[in-house]
C-alpha cells in the first residue's frame, strides 16, 4: 500500500510539474502584462523600469527557473494589481471556495442517495421515472442561468435571501442550492444503477435466503459496494467544484478564490493566476491520494490486492 | 418529441433571416425594456418584448440560436477531428513513441477542468466567435482520443484489418476506410453528449465576457446583458434567452441518452455483448 501509494504521488507531482510548466509557457507566449498595467500615458521608460521591477524583463528561461524555485517556496511573488504577495491573498479566498463546495455536496448527497436508493428498490416506479426526469432537467440547466432564476424568485420577488456578497450562512444557501442542483440528478442516477448492480448479486440473493430484512439486504449487503463508485465521483466532483465554482461566485459576487482567479485573468496578473493554478492542481492531487486511500477502506478486496 | 423540438430550434436558426422581425441589433431606444405580449403594456411589435436597449427580444433569439447551434456542432467536429486522428494512431501502433507521447497528454488535458484551459485561452487571446468554437473544439480532444484508442485496440487484431492489410492497402487507408467506420459508434454517442456541452460552455464563457464579442447575439451573452435589470423587475431579457437555452440543451440531452441507448451496446444488452465477444 505504502509503495503505491509512492508512485502515485510521484506521478502526482509530475504531472503537478507538467501543468505548471504548461501554463507558464502559454501566458508568456500570449500576453503581455505590461500592456495590460501600464497607463495610457505612461513613458517607455517608465514601462520599462516597471518590467524591471516585476522582473519580466529577464530571459524567458531567467523567469521560469526563478518561477520554479518559487513554488517551492510558495512563493509566486507580488500581484501585480494589489502589490500584496499573490498567494496569501489567494490563500485568504479559498475557506470560502471550500464552505461552498462543501455545502452543495452535502446537499447533492443528502438528497441524491436516497432518491438514488429509492428509485433502485422500486424501479419503473413513479420515484424512478421523476429521477430519470429530474436528472435530465438537472443536467440541461446552466448553472448561471438557474442561479439567475433563484435570484429571481428569492431575492427580486420574495426578498427571502440576500442575492449577493459573503458573509453568514444565509448567502451561502443559494450558490450552494445552484451547484447542487445539477449533481442531485447526477448522484441519484449513479445510485440507482450501481445499487440495481449489486442488488442482483449473488450474495444479495444469499442474505435474502437467510431471512434479513429487506431493509437490512439493502442498506447493509448491497449499498455498501454500490458506494464505491459514488466515492470515487464524489472525490472527482470535489475537485471539478473546487476550481468549477467561477460562474456561481461571479453570479452571487462570493468573495471565493476562483472569482478572484477570474479577476486576475481579466488584469493577466501572472503571480495570482499561477498561484491558482498551483492551489487548484495541490488540491486535485490530494483529492485523488484520499480517494486511494479511501477505497481501501470500503472495500477490502482493494485492501488485499494493495 | 425531443427530435422535432431540435428540428424546430435548428430550423429557427437557419432561417433566422427571414423569420426574424427587427435587425438583432436595431435599438429602439423609445421602446426599451417593453415586456412581452401577455403582460400589461406588450405590443405585438415585439412579441417577446424588448431589453435595455431597445433590441427585439424574439429576433436575438433567432440569432443566438443560430451561434448555439454553430458552436455546438463546429467545435465537437474539430473535438472528433484531433482526438480521433489521435486515438487511431495511437492505438493501432499501441505502445509506439506516438502512443507513449500522447497518452500522458490525454491524461494532463481530462485533469484540469475544460473550462478553466478554455477561460485562460480566451482571457490571453481575446474574445471572438471563431476563437472560441476553435478553443472549445481543441479543449474536448482528449475524450475522443481515448475512447477511438480505447476501441482500436479492440478491433485491430479482427480478420477485416489483417485482410486489408494483407491485399495491400496502405496505412492511412487501413486506419480510416477500415477502422474508423467500425469504431464510429461509441464516438457518435460521445459525441452526442458534447454538443450540449459545447452549447453550455460558449454560454458560460460568454456570460462570463470572455466568449463572443460583445456583438455578437449569443445566448449566453444576452442573458449576461439582461441580467442587471432583473433587480429593477423586467425578467424577460435575460429568463427568455435563458429558457431558450435550457430548451435547445434539453433536447439535445435527450437526443443522447436515445442515442447512447441505441447504439451503445454496454446499456443494450450487457450480457448478450460479453458472451458473443468473448468467443
Amino acid at each position: 500500500m505504502a509503495a503505491f501509494l509512492l508512485r502515485r504521488l510521484l506521478r502526482a507531482l509530475v504531472t503537478l510539474w507538467a501543468v505548471l510548466t504548461l501554463v507558464f509557457l502559454l501566458i508568456h507566449a500570449t500576453g503581455n502584462p505590461i500592456a495590460v498595467l501600464a497607463p495610457q500615458q505612461m513613458t517607455l521608460a517608465e514601462r520599462a523600469r516597471l518590467a524591471a521591477a516585476l522582473g519580466l524583463n529577464q530571459p524567458l528561461s531567467e523567469q521560469y527557473l526563478r518561477f520554479l524555485a518559487g513554488v517551492l517556496h510558495g512563493n509566486l511573488g507580488i500581484s501585480y494589481y494589489s502589490g500584496m504577495p499573490a498567494m496569501p491573498l489567494l490563500l485568504a479566498r479559498v475557506p470560502v471556495t471550500l464552505e461552498l463546495v462543501a455545502l452543495s455536496l452535502a446537499i447533492a448527497v443528502a438528497i441524491g442517495l436516497p432518491l438514488g436508493v429509492a428509485a433502485a428498490v422500486w424501479p419503473a416506479s413513479l420515484a424512478d421515472r421523476m429521477v430519470r426526469g429530474l436528472s435530465v432537467l438537472g443536467a440541461s440547466v446552466p448553472t448561471f442561468f438557474l442561479g439567475i432564476l433563484l435570484i429571481f424568485f428569492f431575492s427580486v420577488e420574495f426578498n427571502l435571501l440576500p442575492a449577493s456578497g459573503g458573509g453568514g450562512l444565509v448567502h451561502f444557501i443559494m450558490p450552494a442550492v445552484t451547484l447542487a442542483l445539477f449533481r442531485i440528478a447526477f448522484f441519484t442516477r449513479l445510485v440507482r444503477s450501481a445499487l440495481l448492480e449489486t442488488l442482483s448479486m449473488p450474495y444479495v440473493r444469499t442474505a435474502r435466503a437467510k431471512g434479513l430484512a429487506e431493509r437490512m439486504v439493502v442498506l447493509k449487503h448491497a449499498l455498501r459496494p454500490a458506494s464505491l463508485p459514488l466515492v470515487t465521483v464524489f472525490g472527482l466532483q470535489f475537485g471539478q467544484l473546487f476550481a468549477g465554482t467561477v460562474i456561481t461566485e461571479t453570479i452571487f459576487a462570493l468573495p471565493g478564490m476562483n472569482r478572484m482567479a477570474l479577476q486576475a485573468l481579466y488584469r493577466l496578473d501572472y503571480p495570482v493566476i499561477l498561484s491558482y493554478i498551483l492551489v487548484a492542481a495541490a488540491m486535485f492531487i490530494a483529492i485523488n491520494l484520499m480517494m486511494d486511500i479511501l477505497y481501501g477502506l470500503i472495500d477490502p478486496r482493494v485492501r488485499r490486492a494493495a | 418529441m425531443p427530435l422535432a423540438v431540435l428540428l424546430v430550434l435548428v430550423l429557427a436558426a437557419l432561417f433566422a433571416g427571414v423569420i426574424s422581425p427587427h435587425d438583432p441589433q436595431h435599438q429602439d431606444l423609445l421602446a426599451r425594456l417593453t415586456p412581452p405580449v401577455w403582460l400589461r403594456g406588450g405590443s405585438w411589435n415585439y412579441p417577446l418584448g424588448t431589453d435595455g436597449l431597445g433590441r427585439d427580444i424574439l429576433s436575438n433569439l433567432f440569432y443566438g440560436l443560430q451561434v448555439s447551434l454553430l458552436v455546438g456542432f463546429l467545435s465537437v467536429a474539430i473535438s472528433i477531428a484531433f482526438g480521433a486522428t489521435a486515438g487511431l494512431v495511437a492505438g493501432y501502433r499501441s505502445g509506439g513513441w506516438f502512443d507513449s507521447v500522447m497518452m500522458p497528454l490525454v491524461d494532463l488535458q481530462l485533469s484540469v477542468p475544460a473550462v478553466l484551459i478554455a477561460l485562460a485561452v480566451m482571457a490571453v487571446s481575446g474574445r471572438g466567435l471563431w476563437k472560441l468554437i476553435l478553443v472549445i473544439g481543441v479543449v474536448g480532444w482528449a475524450q475522443y482520443a481515448r475512447l477511438v484508442r480505447a476501441s482500436v485496440l479492440g478491433e485491430r487484431e479482427r480478420d477485416y484489418v489483417t485482410a486489408a492489410r494483407l491485399i495491400g492497402a496502405s496505412e492511412l487507408r487501413v486506419l480510416f476506410r477500415h477502422l474508423l467506420p467500425n469504431v464510429l459508434g461509441p464516438l457518435m454517442v460521445q459525441a452526442s453528449v458534447d454538443v450540449p456541452r459545447a452549447v453550455e460552455l460558449e454560454a458560460s464563457l460568454s456570460f462570463l465576457g470572455l466568449g463572443v464579442a460583445v456583438t455578437t447575439p449569443s445566448l449566453g451573452l444576452r442573458i449576461a446583458q439582461g441580467y442587471q435589470y432583473l433587480f429593477g423587475g423586467a425578467w424577460w431579457p435575460s429568463v427568455v434567452p435563458g429558457l431558450a437555452l435550457v430548451l435547445l440543451v434539453l433536447a439535445e440531452n435527450l437526443i443522447g441518452d436515445w442515442a447512447r441507448d441505441a447504439l451503445d451496446p454496454q446499456y443494450r444488452a450487457r450480457g448478450v455483448r460479453r458472451a458473443s465477444s468473448a468467443g
